[in-house]
């Protein structure tokens, strides 16, 4: 295990960190940056699916929120429909894990990296030249490796809280902006718990493993940041409430030419829609549910809702 | 009825998070298992160093444990007496001895012990230690009788070295810098302190009143001992951590670009190189004939004085070679080599055609100190914190072993 592990993962980090090491003029900070960014590159396909994953599950949440409603009390029907629903649409629940999962090996072996690498002691410098490839142009007269990057030696940790705290904001934006949307309020509370201990417990880490893996972090995370707001072009999960721009006050309606006019119907938060896709999914939103309850007490999918 | 305390199927709790929360923890576990940042956490080679007068061998080690120990031998060396362990130094707690890397210098009154420190101390020390202490284990230095100590900035990893009349100790830091003190101890500050740009791990050579040593930044400096004025550098393209060998008027040293130099003593000017396997890191050495240098690539070369490879073809080990290995000039009627390979092999090769003779040992743990000698004794020290004695004329068995962990 520890030889695959050192031969597939660890090894060729340490030989690409060397190399761009020399590229960026023996900086290791620029090298760890010149890294991440290859990362990122190396993992785009994954992002993106996971982007295109999470605006499919967007489109999915009004059907999901009509079979949260209609088979509240059966569980197991209400996983049976949703799952359906994801298979019809193509989806993947779990999608969204994909860059995860990637980003678990890379930080492990960037760790592992890191500490051979940049070792200070005899002992490390021994193991590094066993890690460098013989082919490895620069692998001779790049040692040894120069560790400060802007006064911070990165291979200890930060003795200063500014990475911890950088870790932290970095992974909460980065969550903010990825949090799947769920009709499940179980689920939604989850997120709500996890997008605050996430970013704390990383900030936590960050005081104990060397810095150079939490400019890593903040690097990976502020450039996931970029892309999911550069592609969605919607910044707003990470724009504090007080500098979003007020909403414009919405036009008047147009007036519906004569014979094709139709009631409009309010939307839960009171808001009336006119928008066609709105016609289109009637059949569909979750007015199936409560809603029509409402206007049939006694009658529909909700049967213990008690008229007054 | 229902039991009171259900448990909650897992299918409900694997979201997201739940994954990237699992990773988090076993980011944390793998970081643990590393030991990264276990506070005062020994390290060194096992180093050791040999002094004798007339029968008596004295084998000195800086041990893993923080000590220094000298264990008594005989030239044979076979067990000399019940009573191995002669003295035992382990220094007061606000003296701590972290790791001894390169080995030791040994005066003819004092031994000279330089320390890298606790992996996160941010220095260490240089420890004069008289050398027939009274037998038993003491933390305190006899500053009475001339013991001293001095912190490093820094850290030490390349053994001590006297100046020919053992009034200048230099010892090389990990701050870059060269130092000079006086053996004396009177003067508190060092003599003087030559800065690089680089660590400076290597051991220094002193011959005619010249420090020759290795850098971190890449060159190797020529200063004068008595006062630490720079006559000349020569820029490699690689680390210099070897000790330099002085042979015939000239320094050779091997680089971490894969190349051994061979360099004017007076001039710094270039006589010759050589291109080896892998980097040098153990010194070279000399068996009155032919300049012996082994290589991280577990390769041992012979050239002559002009730097021509004498051997048909290097005598191959199995691991990388970072212990300096001895000649043994007394034994077997010819001159041998002893050379240690990383991975506990200890070789015995005949310096004539570069044969391997046989094996001598398999210690079975790493070996990264310089080997010592002291007629056909020759003493490892390796990383579990034993020290081996063994006779290059009666190999296959230790001739005695001494563990420091006791």
């Amino acid at each position: 295990m520890t030889f695959f592990f050192d031969n597939i993962l660890v090894n060729p980090m340490v030989n690409i960190l060397v190399v761009l090491y020399t590229i960026v003029f023996d900086n290791m900070g620029l090298s760890l940056i010149a890294f991440t960014v290859l990362v990122r590159l190396a993992t785009t396909p994954l992002t993106l699916k996971q982007m295109r994953q999470m605006r499919a599950m967007t489109g999915l949440q009004p059907r999901m929120k009509e079979l949260q409603t209609r088979y509240a009390n059966d569980p197991r029907k209400r996983s049976q429909e949703t799952m359906n629903l994801y298979r019809e649409a193509g989806v993947n629940p779990l999608g969204c894990l994909g860059p995860m999962v990637v980003q678990l090996p890379i930080w492990i072996g960037l760790y592992q990296a890191l500490l051979k690498s940049l070792g200070t002691n005899p002992d490390d410098l021994v193991g590094l030249s066993q890690r460098l490839y013989s082919w490895n142009p620069v692998a001779d007269t790049a040692i040894p490796l120069n560790s400060i990057f802007f006064g911070l030696d990165l291979a200890n940790p930060d003795p200063t809280p500014i990475l911890p705290i950088l870790v932290g904001i970095s992974t909460w934006a980065q969550q903010k902006m990825t949090t799947m949307p769920t009709a499940d309020a179980r689920q939604q509370s989850t997120n709500n718990m996890m997008l605050w201990m996430m970013p704390v417990m990383l900030a936590f880490f960050a005081f104990t493993f060397p810095s150079g893996l939490a400019l890593y972090w903040v690097i990976s995370a502020a450039i996931g940041v970029a892309m999911q707001g550069f592609i969605t072009k919607d910044w707003s999960p990470v724009i504090p409430s007080f500098l979003k721009p007020k909403p414009a006050p919405e036009p008047p309606p147009p007036a519906p030419p004569e014979g094709e006019a139709e009631p409009k119907e309010l939307e839960s938060d009171g808001t009336a829609r006119v928008d066609g896709n709105v016609r289109k999914n009637r059949r569909r939103s979750n007015r199936g549910g409560a809603e029509r309850a409402r206007r049939r007490p006694g009658r529909g999918g909700n049967r213990n809702i008690k008229p007054r | 009825m229902a039991p009171a305390i259900r448990a909650m199927p897992l299918k409900r709790v694997r979201g997201p998070w739940f994954y990237l929360f699992l990773t988090a923890a076993l980011v944390l576990v793998l970081s643990a298992c590393t030991g990264r940042n276990l506070i005062g956490w020994k390290q060194g080679w096992s180093a050791t160093a040999v002094g004798s007068s007339g029968d008596d061998v004295i084998v000195y080690v800086g041990t893993r444990q923080g000590e220094v120990v000298a264990l008594d031998a005989n030239k044979n060396g076979r067990l000399a007496s019940s009573e191995q362990l002669l003295w035992r130094f382990s220094p007061p707690e606000d003296q701590t001895l972290g790791g001894v890397f390169g080995g030791m210098a040994v005066g003819e009154k004092y031994v000279y012990v330089g320390d890298k420190g606790d992996r996160n101390a941010d220095g260490g020390r240089l420890y004069a230690l008289l050398r027939d202490r009274d037998r038993g284990h003491s933390a305190n230095l006899r500053l009475d009788l001339g013991e001293w100590v001095r912190p490093i900035e820094g850290g030490i990893v390349g053994a001590p070295a006297l100046s020919e009349s053992e009034d200048l100790v230099f010892v090389g830091s990990d701050n870059g810098s060269m130092y000079a003190f006086a053996t004396t101890g009177d003067e508190f500050g060092s003599r003087w302190r030559f800065e690089t740009d680089g660590q400076v791990w290597s051991t220094p050579a002193v011959r005619d009143g010249v420090v020759y040593f290795g850098s971190m930044d890449r060159n190797v400096y020529a200063v004068s001992a008595e006062t630490g004025k720079q006559l000349w550098q020569y820029e490699t393209d690689g680390a210099v951590v070897a000790k330099p060998l002085l042979v015939d008027g000239l320094v050779v040293v091997g680089s971490f670009d894969k190349t051994l130099y061979a360099l004017n003593a007076a001039s710094g000017e270039l006589a010759w190189s050589f291109q080896g396997d892998n980097w040098f890191w153990a010194g070279a050495v000399f068996d009155g004939e032919r300049i012996i240098a082994a290589s991280m690539g577990g390769t041992v070369y012979a050239l002559d004085r002009e730097g021509n490879p004498v051997w048909s073809s290097p005598f191959k080990t199995d691991s990388p070679i970072v212990s300096t290995p001895v000649v043994v000039v007394e034994a077997l009627d010819r001159s041998v080599l002893v050379v240690a390979a990383d991975s506990g092999k200890v070789h015995l090769v005949g310096t004539r055609t570069g044969e391997g003779i046989a094996v001598l040992m398999d210690l079975g743990s790493r070996i990264k100190a310089p080997l010592s000698v002291d007629g056909a004794a020759v003493f490892v020290g390796t990383d579990d914190s034993t020290v081996t004695g063994i006779n290059v004329t009666r190999w296959g068995a230790p001739a005695w072993e001494f563990s420091t962990k006791n």
